[in-house]
């Protein structure tokens, strides 16, 4: 039965995503709302027939005013679900990338130039679970939509849904639309085999080593300088960020190259380049990318580990959507 | 969407439109049902304040096979209606019990819904009305809150669900006038404790004075023309043929149709009654109807009228009589034996009406006989002795004392033992006018029963012995006569009240009579007047312009209404300088040079100068006016000097 409808099916997705607007900001307007009673809308349409039933078995003018009111309120309804998303805009405002199989976050504004409140407000990206607001007249809300990643690469939610049911629950107005959102799923981190022998023995070294450093002063703090160098007592004092500079500080480059790890699967060669980007990250050494077709120069801060990681995430997708750096 | 859990203000709201919904209904249902009512509410409430726990899945199946079988018990002799509130009153309070989602919650509102507008089966005065309408207003908050994401307070809530309701209101007047009324699809009865006090199908002394004990309505009648005199207003409604010795009855079910024609003579006059569900077929009319074809009614040849089915709710009709019309051709023989005979007993009587009618001349001086020999020594009252098996020799020769039922009784069966046939009739008699409506109320109080006697020559004459005993009884309504006697409603100690108070009182309420026989013919019964009603609106109906009629006023109310929310949610900027561009562009907008959408204020000062390049030098500094004023800290012009600029920059495009 299913394989029958299955062609109109995807035949009637194909046209609903064309006609679904897309952009970074929409406003649902009369042409984006579809509208439609809910299940609790037919079960007011039963009591409405029942008592009109009533009315005329008993020949009862006011059961039967009672029955037109529940209609007409139930008519007005219509309109009353309608306007609670005529006017609203939804923007995309941005996304925060993820490893895979965590929670991708994308960031999307509510606003309304319309000065009226809006009230319970759903907002869900295809099948995902959906997240309620409300909007006070001329105030802007930012909503957490979260998606569950499966697999490293780009994230894309599909179409968002906005719907609401409010006042009454009879009706329920939504619309589909396409914030062209789209998130990077880095891959799991898994531990392996290091990329550099020396850093494999020093390590251990290393955290003596550093201690014995000769402290040679502060310099001001940079993007890119390590969090872990940053002299707090001087920012408490309130002489800003400072970063402790260290004279025997000798950074060794360290290159993750593809071919570092033969004999692993792509993938999992890419869950150790990522595990160490993190790690060197880290550890405040400075750290290389090279895959095929593309290179990143040793480097290091949040801004790096976000280009190797993105790099990392879309190996093997459109080569012309990677980050370069 | 509907599994979520209700918010604490839900909660409430669910409880107070349970209670809201059932309130009405308490006088009517067994006792114990609002003590569950209660228990349950309170049991809720408790589990709302987190003071008890919420029933155990054991306690809620014990309390649904107790109360099922307590409505079985309770309603065992049956009682239609009655018993589905009943069951609908259990349910939902059960339900409430274990209110916790939302779903639970559509189910209790939705049957609050449906036991609320049931109230108007049982009771249909303007204050039920009104409290019902408040109920709705409740029951629609309830179902407003369980969709409110942030709790708002429960009377804001309220309040909103009143400005939602509020459009819905002119629509239901549009569908309650243009809404095509039919008849019932099944027939249906309201149960026996509903059952309203009318007159019996047989007679026997006694009878009516329980009647006489009440002074609920049993029917409003409006005259087209004038109303005609007390003394005229004998509103016949049953016609019993046949004496058993002391109860006057009707042996014969199937009476014959009057091949009368429905055309009135020159003294006939029309009116309307609206009359009380009596569980009966009868339907008083005065003397003597005709009936319009094709109505619901037959009338037959005694004179009586009758409706189709037993008159369950209140009904009106449109009536027209004529005192001149004659209803007879003549007696044949089957008919003088039945209206002559009489059975074994009550000689004394018998032998009294013999020697009466050797010594008169004429049917008429008998008649005359009769009706002195009542005015001699009888005396009238409500409360007379009980009467045993011979019930006309003890009252005639004995008690002397009774009211109608005795005096009619006692004047037919001398009639018929003189040879004259005669028949009991009963009905009201009077009424009670209300000048400011220009209609006569008929309370049960008003029963009455008099006699028909057949004279050669004359047919059928009524005689009224009562009016000898107690003339007054029959010139005053019944009220004014027996206001002075103990029994007279005596069951009814606020009614009786009212009676002695007079002036100011009695003229406030004549006013509220007047208001509620508006409520009764103009809602209430409105589906008599509809067609007339929407006839004088829209001229001659037809469907296209019923249609019309129907759909116009949605379209207005919801056009308003979304104008309203819409023009409410017109973009307005909050700050002066916005204000003022805003100005500029609408006032551009003729010339098609407003402003487009996204198109920042330098933009657009810079496709004005272009367009304007003589004047750039103003825009240049609206331009960086506003950009200063908005983005910069401290704004170097004030409101009036910005909009001042934009003055000119108006002034320019307006001297080209």
């Amino acid at each position: 039965m299913y394989a029958f409808f299955a062609p109109i099916k995807r035949w009637s997705d194909q046209w609903a995503a064309k006609r679904r607007p897309k952009g970074h900001s929409i406003e649902l307007n009369q042409k984006r709302i579809f509208i439609f009673p809910t299940a609790a809308g037919w079960g007011y349409l039963l009591v409405c027939c029942v008592l009109i039933l009533i009315g005329l078995n008993y020949q009862n003018n006011l059961v039967y005013a009672f029955a037109f009111l529940l209609i007409s309120l139930g008519v007005l309804t219509i309109h009353y679900t309608f306007l609670n998303l005529s006017g609203l805009n939804i923007s995309a405002i941005r996304t925060r990338n993820c490893f895979a199989k965590e929670n991708a976050d994308f960031i999307v504004k509510a606003f309304s130039n319309c000065q009226r409140d809006y009230e319970s407000i759903e907002l869900n990206w295809e099948g995902q679970p959906g997240i309620k607001v409300a909007l006070d007249k001329g105030v802007s809300k930012e909503v957490v939509l979260n998606v569950k990643t499966i697999k490293r690469g780009f994230v894309n939610p599909g179409a968002l849904r906005i719907q609401t049911v409010y006042p009454l629950g009879l009706l329920r107005a939504w619309s589909w639309i396409d914030l062209q959102m789209d998130a990077v799923a880095y891959p799991i981190p898994i531990e392996g085999p290091s990329p550099d022998k020396d850093l494999e023995h020093s390590e251990g070294e290393q955290g003596r080593s550093r201690g014995g450093d000769d402290f040679s002063g502060l310099e001001e703090y940079q993007a890119g300088h390590s969090t872990r160098h940053i002299a707090w007592k001087q920012f408490a004092q309130g002489k800003g960020l400072l970063t402790k500079h260290y004279s025997g500080q000798k950074s060794k480059d360290v290159w993750l190259r593809w071919a570092d790890w033969p004999g692993a699967s792509s993938e999992r060669r890419l869950s150790i380049m990522t595990y160490w980007a993190l790690q060197l990250e880290n550890q405040g050494i400075r750290y290389g990318l090279e895959l095929t077709g593309s290179r990143l120069p040793p480097a290091i801060g949040p801004e790096h580990l976000e280009a190797v990681l993105t790099n990392l995430a879309l190996y093997g997708e459109e080569s012309h959507l990677r980050i370069k750096r | 969407m509907s599994s979520g859990q209700l918010s604490r203000d839900a909660v409430l709201w669910q409880l107070f439109a349970v209670g809201v919904a059932v309130l009405p209904h308490l006088v009517h249902l067994p006792l114990w049902i609002p003590l569950l009512v209660v228990i349950s509410l309170l049991w809720r409430f408790m589990a709302h304040l987190g003071r008890w726990s919420f029933p155990s899945r054991w306690i809620k199946l014990l309390f649904v096979i107790v109360t099922g079988l307590a409505v079985l018990f309770s309603y065992r002799a049956g009682g239609g209606i009655s018993v589905t509130v009943s069951l609908l009153v259990v349910g939902f309070s059960l339900k409430t019990l274990e209110v916790y989602k939302q779903r639970d919650a559509l189910v209790v509102l939705y049957v609050a819904y449906l036991v609320a507008a049931t109230g108007f089966l049982f009771s249909q005065t303007i204050l039920i009305a009104l409290y019902l309408l408040a109920a709705f207003a409740v029951i629609t908050s309830g179902l407003l809150s369980v969709y409110q994401l942030r709790p708002k307070g429960l009377l804001k809530t309220f309040k909103r669900s009143c400005l939602l309701l509020l459009p819905a209101l002119p629509l239901m007047a549009v569908l309650f006038i243009g809404m095509p009324r039919f008849g019932p699809l099944w027939e249906v009865g309201l149960d026996r404790s509903a059952a309203r006090t009318g007159l019996s199908e047989t007679m026997s002394p006694g009878d009516i004075s329980s009647l006489i004990r009440s002074p609920e309505v049993a029917f409003r009648a409006t005259f087209e023309a004038e109303v005609p005199a007390q003394s005229q207003l004998y509103w016949r409604a049953l016609v019993l043929n046949d004496f058993d010795g002391r109860e006057w009855f009707n042996a014969q079910s199937v009476k014959d149709k009057s091949s009368i024609a429905s055309d009135l003579g020159r003294n006939g006059f029309s009116y309307s009654l609206i009359l009380e569900p009596t569980q009966k077929r009868y339907v008083p009319a005065l003397a003597y109807p005709v009936v319009p074809l094709g109505t619901k009614l037959s009338l037959f040849s005694d004179a009586t009228v009758e409706y189709g089915l037993p008159i369950t709710s209140r009904q009106q009709f449109t009536m027209k009589s004529d005192p001149s019309l004659k209803y007879h051709g003549d007696l044949d023989h089957d008919q003088r034996k039945r209206l002559l005979h009489l059975p074994e007993g009550n000689v004394q009587s018998k032998q009294l009406a013999l020697k009466w009618l050797a010594e008169s001349d004429s049917e008429a001086e008998f008649v005359q006989k009769v009706l002195a020999y009542f005015n001699q020594s009888f005396s009238y009252s409500l409360q007379p002795p009980l009467l045993g098996r011979n019930s006309v020799d003890e009252f005639l020769f004995d008690t002397q004392i009774g009211f109608c039922g005795h005096f009619s009784s006692a004047a037919a069966l001398l009639l018929r033992a003189a040879g004259i046939p005669a028949r009991v009739v009963t009905g009201y008699q009077g009424g009670d006018l209300n000048p400011y409506e220009n209609y006569i109320v008929v309370r049960q109080y008003d029963a009455h029963a008099w006699v028909e006697a057949w004279l050669d020559g004359r047919g059928w004459v009524r005689i009224d012995p009562t009016a000898s005993v107690a003339p007054e009884r029959i010139e005053n309504a019944a009220e004014d006569v027996f206001s002075t006697d103990d029994g007279f409603l005596e069951d009814n100690p606020f009614y009786a009240f009212s009676l002695k108070s007079s002036g100011l009182a009695e003229e406030i309420r004549l006013r509220l009579e007047a208001i509620n026989y508006g409520w009764h013919r103009w809602v209430l019964n409105y589906h008599h007047q509809q067609s007339s009603v929407l006839s004088s609106i829209l001229g001659s109906l037809s469907a296209i312009k019923l249609a019309a009629f129907l759909l116009v006023p949605f379209a207005l109310v919801i056009g308003v209404t979304v104008l309203l929310l819409i023009r409410k949610g017109r973009p307005r900027a909050s700050n002066v300088y916005d204000r003022e561009v805003f100005r500029l562009s609408e006032k551009l907008k003729i010339k098609g040079l407003s402003r487009a959408k996204g198109e920042t204020v330098n933009a657009y000062c810079a496709r004005l100068s272009n367009v304007m390049p003589a004047s750039s030098q103003l825009f240049v500094s609206l331009a960086g006016e506003y950009e200063r004023a908005r983005y910069a800290e401290a704004a170097e012009l004030s409101g009036q000097e910005f909009s001042r600029i934009v003055d000119q920059c108006i002034g320019v495009f307006r001297s080209h």
